[in-house]
């Protein structure tokens, strides 16, 4: 079984882990067209090379971010989400028009 | 009987008996099965796979399948690798009739009519012909019969930890171990065999004898090495990424984690292809070694050594020393390596013979054991010339060369090529962290063995972060591998692949066809395919290939090695099967009142009280009990969060699709969660205990998503609140009934529990019975109900005085069937019953629980995207009249002939005397009065009539206390 | 005398597992007795779910436990042990306080208002089990892919794992004069949790469950 390295637990099995998706950008869902919400939803890139994904360790409940390199299966590295999540994210309130 | 057997292996002297094909043979302590049938002279052990040929061991170390027997309940058992024990019974396989008279050895004499692919390409027409044969063949193939009925007892698993590993231990795995263990690491060493030593403990590495004993002396070390933990009869079945090794002893599966991994695996000594080369009496060199050394077996009065190398010759000088009447030392090649040898041979009056090979061999004889060899002298690779020799033999011993090992390398991504100067192939390219020593690097002498084995461990110190320095590549001039050992025959029967009867032109052939790739002539002929993995039959098989393709053997390759090394059991990767279950604190309280328990997730839930024959009576008394007085369910699998801190009500916001800033402390609110693609994927009802705090139940499915959904996104919000998922911390249960009022005054409250002071979906907090409770007011089955949550220590306790209180209002528990029966007639919907992957909600009905104003909630946009465009399909509500049969869950809806939907709650209503239901339905439909027409078990169709939610209590007068 | 795990209110989730031991009572709930250690057992497996425990976290859950005068560990995945209290940090703003003694049991300071500090359900979201003996990580290993073997998870340490496919936190510390490991998991799945480790402890010689003390310690 693989390891995967938490940033909080350090090594464990992969099977103590829960895969959280690719960490993405969503794009504004007040202005963005149904097209680029349909695309973000529907179409993640999928590419090969190296992309951060998120990761739970199950057993402290604790989310990080793994860079790993979807050809070679390699981690590249792990940290904490607050590396780049770094202030609190608000969404603006919706104009009484588009509603 | 003759002088004791003295063997390493022969651990005592009292006769250990046992039972062959139902014959009385008497063995030794230490012997393994194979072993003692050969001092008993019992050569034939087993019939090959497809012409039944009368065949015997090979190896002698479990490397092939000509030693599979069926001992007792289990088929294909290697009597190679199994201990002798006291009363032992074993049978051969694969015949009619016995193992020493098959009836289906004439098969043999069929072989020609049965070419490469054979069953490929004669059942393929006509059409339909295969399902009259197939009958046929499947009787006549595999091997061995088994007892589906047997229980493989107890098998475990368990990890093992260590620095580096080390697999295999002959010398080079000896000496790695002992330098890394040396130098402060910690070590294990996993060895196959039941002794450690590899083949020091048997070959003779020098001319003189003697050199291989005072080594292993030396490296017997391990043994006492407080850092060295020695596993033998132990297979390492395969290599995994990070050193992750699945290691299988006796009923064990050892899970090892290493950190660096030295693969010292050693090398497959090879066969030579001539007519007849399998026959009982025809071994490998090696073989004829553990014989001797091993178990103290005499193999044979006259031998004959067929060498391609300075070790097969070696081994004749074992042989004679040993009293064995060696007649030549047939040499494949114009001359030993170590001139030394022709001296040595020559002091034993063994003729030595260069230039030959065999050619072909005959057996007689009841157990068809090799009597005659004739001899030709090789002319090119692969030809011989007309002038035969025949000798008289009744062992052959052969070696035209190794193959490293090259399973395990391979797993941890090590590429073979073929080097044309050794006429052999070398690993290289491993992952980081795998370092191979010994053989299976091509060293072959003993001292180059040991420092090769002493490099790769430095190598893996290095990498730990010891200070040492790694010494540069061991090199090993030896070349031991015979170019072309293979002779076609006129006759042929000159086999490449024992396990699977193949012979020179069956490999060729596969070429011919068209199948030129490696893993197609695999796959086309089956050559690698059998029990042993092409151990014995993947080096010749490239070569032949090669050839036939005109390409470098290094191109044509041998084929994946997965693992496992070795065959291995079902039993021991299921293990000791863990089923982790969850209990709620009253889980003992059901068992007494006789509940039917149902797994739900790992939950144990009562579906109902009573025998499962009984069923729906249970589930219908159940139910009207509810509706006419007081039932209690334990709803302590409910999910449950706290979400403390002043971004508690934004969190809410953001994740389900109502608003929450205006509810009020004390209030509860139904919520519905979506995901990104609008789609539905949990409900549950968040009770507002503070500004700063609330309380939200999830499914019992669903809450670990919720609580994942929740934390992720919080981890990018990063919102100013702290969210717990306290599912296990408290036992619930839902009081419900006209009378459940009156049975929790009975118990004791000091919550106001009157129709004002505890309206229709508030939240309160007080004492029940004593015990600190959250109460909710809220309605899922459709009755008065009151669902209380304490603290899981008293959750027993508050079941005890709930019961307690309530046996003068004749309470009775109901379990979760019965609660999906009430829920269905008050028309609540089940998130994952009643909703699938697609389900948003405007489908549900749900577009009042959602507030589209608000700022943002996850799936916000999919929803406002979905409500624009036109809705296929609905989810319904439907009656049949009593007295129909009541649909299965699952059924299909109809629109004509074309599927619009499928039943997803039908049931038996007591307390309507309908049939009702749910199903997805075209949005045509959706509205009351409508026909929908449901495809019914029997086929035929069935018309409901959909109406209005809630089929129960329309009035909603239920909830509330009764006047 | 002898007691009746439901004479008390609150009870352990294993409790039906020792109900035949002597046992005596911690605070409302019936505890089997702990005295006697693994006993020369290879190993022992006991349960302390009745002894007291909470837990605290949140961004000023360090400031509010120092102010308090507890010495607190300085990394997460570490614990501190004081006397009979184990302070256990589970990440950087999680701390947990459980007292093996239940005569004296730790009063978490009390949260002031506005300050980042929630409490945890402990006592009932987790049971406490205790598995003690020499072989203890010989055990764990049968169960538990985290190497815990001294040299690897020394008293002091803490893991945060899967144990027997459960999560659950696996704390090496003393206990009556022994090194012990205590096994906090989901108190829903601590029954399934406690055969799970009775199997894994059956190869072992003097396996041993429950208090350890002699038939007339309940007395």
């Amino acid at each position: 079984m693989k390891m995967l390295c938490c940033p909080l637990n350090g090594p464990r099995n992969v099977a103590e882990f829960a895969f959280g998706g690719e960490v993405r950008e969503m794009p504004d869902p007040q202005t963005c067209s149904d097209r680029e919400w349909a695309e973000y939803v529907f179409y993640p890139p999928n590419h090969a090379g190296v992309i951060a994904e998120w990761w739970l360790h199950v057993p402290s409940g604790y989310w990080f971010i793994a860079e790993r390199n979807r050809s070679t299966d390699e981690v590249i590295r792990t940290y904490d989400p607050s590396e780049i999540y770094t202030t609190r994210v608000d969404f603006a309130a919706q104009e009484e028009s588009k509603a | 009987m003759s002088k004791q057997r003295q063997g390493l292996l022969i651990t005592g002297d009292a006769p250990v008996q046992f039972t062959f094909e139902g014959q009385r043979f008497s063995g030794l302590p230490g012997d393994t099965l194979a072993s003692a049938l050969l001092a008993n002279g019992q050569w034939l052990q087993s019939r090959s796979f497809k012409y039944h040929r009368p065949r015997g061991p090979l190896s002698l170390s479990g490397q092939d399948a000509n030693t599979l027997v069926q001992l007792g309940p289990e088929p294909n058992v290697l009597a190679d690798r199994t201990p002798l024990s006291e009363g032992l019974s074993a049978s051969g396989q694969n015949y009619v009739g016995s193992l020493a008279k098959d009836g289906d050895s004439r098969l043999g004499f069929f072989g020609r009519f049965m070419p490469v692919g054979f069953y490929y390409r004669a059942f393929y027409k006509p059409r339909g012909i295969w399902d009259r044969w197939e009958k046929v063949i499947r009787k006549k193939a595999g091997l061995g019969v088994l007892d589906t009925q047997r229980e493989a007892g107890y098998h475990d698993k368990q990890y093992l930890f260590c620095d580096i590993a080390v697999v295999g231990a002959g010398p080079a795995g000896l000496a790695a171990a002992l330098r890394a263990a040396d130098a402060g690491a910690s070590v294990l060493l996993i060895e196959q065999d039941p002794y450690i030593g590899g083949s020091l403990a048997w070959h003779r590495y020098d001319v003189q004898g003697g050199a291989a004993a005072a080594m292993l002396a030396d490296l017997r070390r391990v043994e006492a090495h407080p850092r060295i933990r020695t596993l033998t009869d132990a297979t390492c079945n395969a290599w995994f990424a990070d050193h992750y090794l699945p290691v299988i002893q006796g009923t064990r599966l050892y899970k090892v984690r290493a950190k660096q991994t030295v693969l010292a695996s050693g090398a497959l000594e090879q066969h030579v292809v001539f007519h007849n080369n399998d026959l009982p009496g025809i071994v490998l060199c090696s073989a004829a070694e553990r014989m001797l050394a091993l178990y103290g077996i005499t193999p044979g009065n006259k031998a004959l050594v067929l060498a391609g190398n300075d070790q097969s010759c070696r081994s004749a000088l074992t042989l004679a020393d040993a009293g064995v009447q060696v007649s030549a030392v047939v040499d494949m090649r114009a001359s030993p390596d170590d001139p030394a040898l022709l001296q040595a041979l020559s002091e034993r009056a063994i003729r030595y013979i260069p230039g030959h090979t065999v050619y072909s061999a005959r057996g007689s004889g009841s157990q068809g054991r090799i009597s005659q060899a004739e001899i030709r002298p090789i002319t090119a690779p692969g030809e011989v010339g007309n002038t035969a020799e025949t000798i008289d033999c009744d062992l052959l011993c052969m070696s035209s060369g190794y193959m490293p090992a090259w399973q395990l390398p391979c797993q941890a991504g090590a590429k073979l090529s073929y080097q044309d100067e050794v006429a052999g192939f070398r690993l290289s390219g491993q992952a980081a962290g795998v370092h191979l020593a010994g053989s299976v690097n091509n060293i072959f002498t003993a001292e180059a063995v040991v420092k090769d084995g002493e490099r790769a461990a430095a190598a893996a110190l290095a990498a730990l972060g010891y200070d040492v320095d790694v010494p540069e590549s061991v090199s090993c001039a030896l070349r031991p591998n015979y170019d072309w050992p293979m002779f076609a025959h006129p006759k042929g029967k000159e086999f490449v692949d024992f396990d699977e009867d193949l012979q020179l032109r069956d490999i060729v052939n596969a070429t011919r066809m068209g199948y030129r790739d490696i893993q197609l002539v695999k796959r086309f002929s089956t050559v690698g395919m059998g029990p042993s993995q092409g151990r014995h039959s993947a080096l010749p098989t490239a070569r032949l290939v090669a050839k036939a393709t005109g390409r470098t053997i290094s191109e044509t390759g041998v084929t994946t090695a997965r693992p496992p090394f070795a065959p291995e059991k079902v039993a021991h990767n299921a293990g000791r099967v863990l089923h982790p279950y969850r209990q709620t604190p009253m889980h003992h309280r059901h068992l007494e009142a006789g509940a039917h328990m149902v797994p739900v997730g790992d939950w144990q839930r009562p579906a109902y009280y009573g025998q499962p024959d009984q069923a729906r009576h249970c589930i219908e008394s159940e139910a009207m009990h509810v509706r006419n007085a007081v039932g209690l369910i334990d709803v302590g699998t409910l999910g449950k969060i706290e979400l403390r801190g002043p971004d508690a009500a934004e969190l809410l916001n953001r994740l389900y699709t109502a608003s929450f800033d205006n509810m009020e402390i004390g209030s509860t609110r139904y919520a519905i969660m979506t995901n990104e693609h609008g789609v539905v994927i949990d409900d549950g009802v968040a009770c507002r205990l503070g500004e700063t705090h609330f309380y939200i139940t999830a499914t019992t499915s669903g809450v670990t998503r919720v609580y994942r959904a929740m934390t992720q996104w919080n981890a990018q919000w990063r919102l100013d609140v702290d969210i717990l998922n306290v599912t296990g911390a408290f036992a619930a249960v839902n009081l419900a009934g006209p009378l459940s009022h009156k049975v929790l005054a009975a118990a004791g409250t000091d919550v106001d529990i009157s129709a004002a002071g505890f309206p229709y979906l508030a939240y309160r907090e007080g004492q029940v019975a004593g015990i600190s409770a959250r109460l909710m007011r809220v309605g899922f089955v459709g009755e008065l109900g009151y669902e209380i949550h304490v603290p899981a220590r008293y959750g027993e306790a508050l079941w005890d005085a709930l019961i307690k209180a309530g046996r003068a209002f004749g309470i009775k528990p109901f379990g979760v069937d019965t609660q999906r029966l009430l829920r269905l007639e008050k028309g609540h919907l089940i998130v994952g019953q009643d909703t699938d992957g697609m389900s948003h909600p405007g489908e549900l009905n749900l577009n009042w629980a959602v507030d589209r104003k608000k700022p943002f909630f996850v799936g916000q946009r999919s929803v406002a995207i979905m409500k624009r465009e036109q809705t296929q399909r609905h989810l319904v509500a439907f009656e049949l009249p009593a007295g129909s049969e009541t649909p299965a869950e699952g059924l299909l809806v109809l629109e004509g002939a074309e599927v619009s939907g499928k039943i997803t709650s039908c049931a038996y209503s007591p307390t309507l005397d309908k049939v009702i239901g749910l199903a997805w339905a075209s949005s045509a439909h959706k509205k009351p009065g409508s026909q929908i027409v449901i495809k019914s078990a029997g086929g035929e169709p069935l018309t409901a009539t959909v109406v209005k939610l809630p089929f129960y209590d329309k009035a909603l007068s239920r909830q509330e206390i009764q006047a | 005398m002898t007691y009746q795990a439901s004479d008390f209110p609150g009870r352990s989730p294993v409790y039906r597992r020792w109900q035949d031991q002597p046992a005596t009572p911690v605070g409302d709930t019936l505890a089997p007795l702990v005295t006697g250690g693994a006993g020369g057992a290879q190993c022992r497996l006991r349960d302390l779910s009745a002894l007291p425990r909470g837990g605290l976290r949140g961004a000023d859950t360090q400031a509010l436990l120092q102010e308090a005068g507890y010495a607190l560990p300085a990394q997460p995945n570490q614990l501190v042990q004081s006397g009979a209290t184990l302070i256990a940090r589970l990440s950087q703003t999680e701390h947990w306080v459980l007292d093996t003694d239940p005569a004296a049991p730790s009063d978490l300071p009390a949260v002031q208002a506005g300050r980042r500090v929630y409490t945890l359900p402990c006592q009932d979201s987790h049971a406490w089990l205790v598995l003690s003996g020499p072989a203890r990580a010989e055990v764990m290993a049968k169960v538990c892919g985290v190497d815990m073997r001294p040299a690897a998870f020394a008293p002091g340490a803490l893991a945060q794992t899967s144990v027997a496919l459960v999560s659950a936190i696996v704390l090496h510390h003393q206990l009556e004069g022994e090194d012990v490991f205590s096994l906090l998991c989901d108190s829903a799945y601590a029954d399934y949790l406690w055969g799970a480790l009775l199997d894994a402890m059956a190869e072992f010689d003097d396996a041993a469950i429950g208090s350890g003390a002699p038939p007339d310690a309940s007395a």
